[in-house]
C-alpha cells in the first residue's frame, strides 16, 4: 500500500536530494590530483591520488604465480590484458590479508600493473587545509607523499611513483 | 524306695504294724499259755471226773451189794429194785469210764480188769434169785461169803489202783499247769515289758522322724507363707496398678470413642464432598473436552499463520535478493563513477564537466547504496522478525499441540480424578461404617474394661484375703514349729 503522494518518504527524500544537486552551484572541482581514492590495506586506512590510477575494478580471479616475490599475487585479466597484481599491504611492509575478490587499482600508463587491497571508501575530495605534506619523504616506509586529515582521521597519501619503483625493484629481484 | 523316702502315713502304719505285731505276739503267747492252762484244767477236770466216777462205781457196787444182802437176808423183793438201779448205775459208770479212758490205754486195761470183777460179783444175786425161784437150796453159803469178800477186795483194789493212777496223772497235770502258769506270767511280764519298750522305741523313732519331717514341712510352710505373702502383696500392687491402668484405658477408650464418632462425622462430610468433587470433576472433564476442541481450532489457525509466515519469509528473501541486486548495481555505479572521475581527471580541463556528472552519479550511487543498505537492514530485521515469528508460531503450534495433548491428559486426569473421587467416596462410606462398628466395639470394650476393672478390684480384695490367710498360715506354722520344738528334752 503506497502512502499518499504515490511515493514513500525515503523515495521522496532521495528525489529531493537528487534535484537539489542540480540546483546547487557546481563545486570547484579541480581536475586530477585533488581527488583521492580512500582505501584500506593491511588493516590501515590509506589514500591514493587519481593521477596515477588507470581504473578501479574488482578482481574476478587472480591466478597465483608460484616462486615469485612475496608481494606478487599473480596475474589477473583486466579489460582483455593480463595484468600483474601486487599486494599493496605487502609492498608497504604490512601483513597481507587474503581476500577472495580484492579490489584492484590498475596503474595508469601502458605498462600493465595493479595494486590489490582489501576495500575502498570511494573518492575523497579534500578541502583546503585537509592535506598536509610529509616532513620527511620517508613516511609510511617511504611511500607517502602527504597526509589527509579528514574528520579527525589520518590517512597517508601514497605516492604512485614510489610504489611503481618498489614494484620494479621487486620484479628485478624476481 | 529307701526308708527316708517313706511318707508319714507309711511310717505311722509301719509303727502301728510293729506295735500290733508285738501285741499279737504277746497275745499269741498268752493265748497259747491259756490254751495249755485250759487243756490242763480240762484234763484235771477229766481226772477228777474219773475219780468221781470211780467213787460212784464203788458206791454203786457197794449199794448193789447192800441191797443184795438185804434181799438175801429178808427175801423182801423191795430190795431188788434199788439193787437193779445200783447195778445199772455201776454198768453206766463203767461205760462212762470206758469213754473217759479212751486216750489212756493203761486205765483202759485196768477198767477191762474191773468190769469182769464187778459183773461176777453182781452176778451172784442173779444166781441166788434163780435158786430161790427153783426152790433149790444152794450149797456152800460160807464159801460164797468169802468169795464175796475177795471179790469186793479185788474190786476195791482195782478201783483204788485206777484212782491212784488217775491221781498221779492229776498231780502231773497240776504241776504242768503250774509250770505253764509260771511260764505264762513270765512271758506276759517280760513280753509286756519288751512290747512296751519296743513300742516306746518305735514311738520315739516315729516322733523323731515326724518331728524332723514336720519341722522341715513347717519351715517350708513358713517359707511358702512368706512367699505367698510377698506374692499376695505383689498381686495386690499389680491389681492396684492394673486398676489404675484400666482407668487410664477406660479414659483413652472414651476419647477413642469420641474420636471415632468425629471420624464418622468427617467420613460423612468426606463422602458428601467426594460426591460434589465427582460432579465437579465431571464438569471439568466436559470443559476440558470443549477446550480441546477449541485448541484444535487454534492449532488449525496457527498452522495457517505459520504457512503465511513462511510464505512471507520466502517473499522477504526474494526482496532481499532484489536489494542485493540494487546494492550490487549501486556499487557498480559507484565504481563507474570513480572510473569516470579518473577518466575525467585524465581528460584534463575538458574533463571538468564530465567530472561533475561523474560526481553526481557517485553521489546518487552512494545514496542508492545507503538506501539499499537501509533496505537490506530493514529486510534483515523483517526476516529476523519473521524467523522469530515463525519460530514463535511454531513454538505456539507445538505449545498448542502440547496443550491439546495435555488437555487429553487433563481429560484423562479428570476421569481418573472422578474415578478416584468415587473410590474415595466408597472408602469414606466404608470408613464411616467401620468407624460406627468401631464405636460399637469400643462400647463393648468399655463394658469389658469395666468388668476387668471390677475383676481387678476383686483380685485386689482377694489378694488382701490371701495376704490375711498367709499371715494366719505363717502364725499357724510358727505355732506348730513352737509346739514341735517344745517337746521334752532328750528327744531327738
Amino acid at each position: 500500500m503506497k502512502p499518499a503522494g504515490g511515493r514513500v518518504p525515503e523515495a521522496r527524500r532521495l528525489r529531493k536530494e537528487f534535484d537539489r544537486g542540480f540546483a546547487e552551484p557546481q563545486p570547484d572541482l579541480e581536475p586530477g590530483g585533488a581527488a583521492l581514492l580512500a582505501l584500506r590495506a593491511g588493516g590501515l586506512d590509506w589514500a591514493l591520488p587519481l593521477d596515477g590510477l588507470g581504473f578501479l575494478t574488482r578482481a574476478v580471479e587472480v591466478a597465483p604465480y608460484a616462486g615469485c616475490h612475496p608481494a606478487f599475487r599473480g596475474l589477473a585479466t583486466l579489460r582483455g590484458e593480463a595484468v600483474p597484481v601486487w599486494d599493496l599491504a605487502a609492498l608497504l611492509g604490512l601483513p597481507a590479508r587474503e581476500s577472495a575478490a580484492p579490489w584492484l587499482a590498475r596503474g595508469a600508463g601502458a605498462d600493465p600493473w595493479a595494486l590489490a587491497f582489501e576495500a575502498h571508501a570511494g573518492l575523497v575530495r579534500p578541502r583546503a587545509g585537509e592535506v598536509a605534506d610529509v616532513p620527511d619523504a620517508g613516511g609510511a616506509g617511504g611511500f607517502a607523499r602527504g597526509v589527509l586529515r579528514l574528520g579527525g582521521a589520518r590517512r597517508a597519501i601514497l605516492d604512485w611513483g614510489r610504489l611503481r619503483a618498489a614494484v620494479l625493484k621487486a620484479k628485478g629481484e624476481t | 524306695m529307701s526308708a527316708s523316702g517313706w511318707t508319714v502315713g507309711r511310717r505311722l502304719l509301719l509303727a502301728f504294724a510293729a506295735a500290733a505285731a508285738t501285741l499279737l505276739a504277746l497275745a499269741g503267747l498268752g493265748y497259747g499259755g491259756l490254751r495249755r492252762l485250759i487243756d490242763n484244767d480240762r484234763w484235771v477236770e477229766h481226772s477228777e471226773k474219773i475219780r468221781r466216777d470211780l467213787s460212784a462205781e464203788w458206791a454203786s457196787v457197794t449199794e448193789a451189794v447192800a441191797q443184795e444182802r438185804g434181799y438175801l437176808v429178808t427175801g423182801d423183793p423191795g430190795y431188788l429194785g434199788p439193787y437193779a438201779a445200783a447195778a445199772a448205775k455201776a454198768r453206766s459208770t463203767e461205760d462212762d469210764l470206758g469213754r473217759l479212758f479212751a486216750d489212756n490205754p493203761g486205765q483202759e486195761g485196768r477198767l477191762a480188769a474191773l468190769e469182769p470183777l464187778v459183773a461176777r460179783r453182781l452176778g451172784r444175786l442173779a444166781l441166788e434169785l434163780a435158786a430161790r425161784r427153783g426152790r433149790a437150796p444152794r450149797a456152800g453159803r460160807a464159801a460164797d461169803a468169802r468169795d464175796d469178800e475177795r471179790a469186793m477186795d479185788d474190786i476195791r483194789t482195782a478201783i483204788a489202783g485206777m484212782d491212784a493212777a488217775e491221781l498221779g496223772l492229776l498231780r502231773e497235770r497240776s504241776a504242768a499247769a503250774e509250770a505253764s502258769s509260771r511260764a505264762e506270767r513270765t512271758v506276759i511280764a517280760w513280753g509286756g515289758l519288751a512290747g512296751i519298750a519296743l513300742i516306746g522305741l518305735i514311738g520315739a523313732l516315729i516322733a523323731a522322724s515326724l518331728t524332723r519331717r514336720v519341722g522341715s514341712s513347717v519351715g517350708r510352710i513358713q517359707s511358702s507363707a512368706q512367699e505367698l505373702r510377698a506374692a499376695a502383696n505383689q498381686q495386690a500392687s499389680a491389681a492396684r496398678e492394673q486398676a489404675a491402668s484400666l482407668g487410664e484405658i477406660s479414659t483413652t477408650i472414651g476419647e477413642l470413642l469420641v474420636t471415632s464418632r468425629q471420624i464418622a462425622g468427617s467420613a460423612q462430610r468426606v463422602a458428601r464432598i467426594a460426591a460434589e468433587a465427582s460432579a465437579a470433576a465431571d464438569g471439568g472433564g466436559r470443559t476440558v473436552e470443549r477446550c480441546r476442541d477449541s485448541m484444535a481450532a487454534i492449532r488449525a489457525q496457527v498452522d495457517a499463520v505459520v504457512a503465511h509466515m513462511l510464505e512471507l519469509g520466502r517473499k522477504s528473501q526474494r526482496i532481499g535478493g532484489v536489494a542485493e541486486i540494487i546494492t550490487e548495481l549501486s556499487e557498480q555505479t559507484n565504481i563507474l563513477s570513480i572510473n569516470a572521475a579518473v577518466e575525467a581527471a585524465g581528460a584534463g580541463e575538458h574533463g571538468r564537466r564530465f567530472a561533475a556528472v561523474a560526481e553526481e552519479i557517485r553521489k546518487l550511487a552512494d545514496r542508492v547504496g545507503a538506501s539499499t543498505r537501509e533496505v537490506r537492514s530493514l529486510i534483515e530485521e523483517v526476516r529476523s522478525a519473521l524467523n522469530a515469528a515463525v519460530v514463535a508460531t511454531e513454538g505456539g503450534s507445538k505449545a498448542v499441540e502440547t496443550g491439546t495433548s495435555q488437555f487429553s491428559e487433563v481429560a484423562g486426569a479428570f476421569h481418573g480424578i472422578a474415578a478416584l473421587v468415587g473410590t474415595s467416596r466408597e472408602a469414606a462410606r466404608e470408613i464411616e461404617l467401620s468407624t460406627q462398628q468401631q464405636a460399637t466395639a469400643v462400647d463393648q470394650v468399655t463394658v469389658a474394661v469395666a468388668g476387668v476393672a471390677q475383676a481387678s478390684r476383686e483380685g485386689e480384695s482377694g489378694s488382701a484375703q490371701i495376704l490375711q490367710t498367709a499371715g494366719e498360715l505363717s502364725a499357724l506354722a510358727s505355732e506348730l514349729a513352737r509346739v514341735i520344738r517344745s517337746r521334752p528334752a532328750g528327744e531327738a
